[in-house]
């Protein structure tokens, strides 16, 4: 069965992120990340949002954020405005609320 | 910053037209078929342009928009939602190679963020840089910048808030209605302002002020937009900014 979970936050530096976790037996299936950041180059928003996809609920956070990190450096990705950290707690936050 | 310059000179377009001419001068920079661009520009009718990362549907009050005659455009840059009014707004854009400005992204910023800055001091006016992409005045918010970089091509674009109209603002921008109460506004005139707070100057003195500070230590002219770039641009309004799977993206 699928589930969705959501949060946003205003993160440090100001800038709101808003995730969108879908999940099927727990494990994520899809993510959507909005919000009024920067990302160099923008369309890579989907390959920092596919490097999420797979991962187990509850997530472990190291083993998440070196998953963001490796999409990060793999395709030379610049974040301004949040760290990943920051994405992670966000994640972190909407699956913590449970599904809505 | 030793090469010639182009500047054209305020215009106003419909949002997805001054989008795509934004793009199709990016390309003709990067294949050097244009100079490095300073535009200056309006929004008519006025519009509201959204970061790339943000969705339409939750930033944007469609409906109010359509009854207000108000554009809505997805911007290629990320940031935060914008309300353009034609007549409380001037917005420029500078499209140059990468390599003329710092590499960091925020010292970037701070450079082009100066030339504002200063535009503000010629109109006797102290603004501040406030990182990562903001000028303050008086401690409020007075210009709001954004900027990316592909194909070697710097390009930023921002507004410089001239008469603000914060009730319009917040019909246009989803900030839930409960929030268009007079205390709501109150806040948000204590964190946003427009030059005509501040001062009593025109907003032609403001522009002229902003090619002058633009333009400082350049050497540069007037010029317009080449065949290419208008015919790519009209390409780019139709298929991609006015579109709905743009602009519905996220």
């Amino acid at each position: 069965m699928q589930v969705k979970y959501s949060a946003s936050e205003k993160v440090v530096g100001g800038k709101l992120v808003s995730i969108e976790v879908s999940a099927e037996d727990n494990v994520v299936s899809g993510v959507k990340i909005t919000g009024d950041f920067f990302l160099h180059p923008e369309e890579s928003i989907s390959d920092l949002e596919s490097s999420l996809v797979g991962v187990k609920i509850p997530f472990d956070w190291i083993d998440t954020e070196k998953k963001l990190l490796t999409a990060i450096t793999d395709k030379r990705l610049e974040l301004v405005g949040v760290k990943s950290g920051s994405i992670i707690s966000v994640m972190q936050k909407a699956v913590s609320e449970g599904p809505k | 910053m030793d090469g010639q310059w182009r500047v054209i000179a305020l215009e106003e377009n419909a949002a997805a037209k001054n989008m795509a001419l934004d793009e199709a001068v990016s390309n003709a920079v990067a294949s050097k078929a244009s100079l490095p661009t300073i535009r200056f520009y309006g929004w008519n009718p006025s519009a509201v342009s959204i970061g790339y990362f943000q969705s339409l549907e939750k930033e944007v009050r469609l409906h109010e928009c359509e009854m207000l005659g108000v554009d809505v455009v997805r911007r290629r840059t990320g940031g935060g939602a914008v309300y353009h009014d034609t007549r409380g707004e001037i917005t420029y854009s500078v499209i140059a190679p990468a390599e003329l400005f710092p590499k960091d992204i925020i010292e970037s910023y701070r450079v082009i963020c100066g030339w504002i800055i200063d535009a503000f001091a010629l109109l006797g006016l102290k603004a501040e840089f406030k990182p990562i992409n903001d000028i303050i005045l008086e401690g409020k918010k007075v210009s709001g910048n954004a900027q990316t970089r592909r194909n070697g091509i710097l390009l930023q674009h921002g507004t410089i808030l001239y008469d603000l109209d914060v009730k319009k603002m917040f019909t246009v921008l989803n900030v839930g209605p409960e929030k268009i109460a007079d205390k709501f506004i109150a806040n948000v005139e204590e964190r946003v302002t427009g030059i005509t707070k501040n001062s009593g100057v025109s907003k032609d003195e403001v522009y002229q002020a902003l090619v002058s500070a633009f333009t400082k230590d350049k050497k540069w002219s007037f010029g317009n937009y080449s065949q290419q770039e208008i015919v790519q641009a009209e390409d780019l309004a139709k298929t991609r900014y006015a579109s709905h799977d743009w602009n519905f993206m996220r």
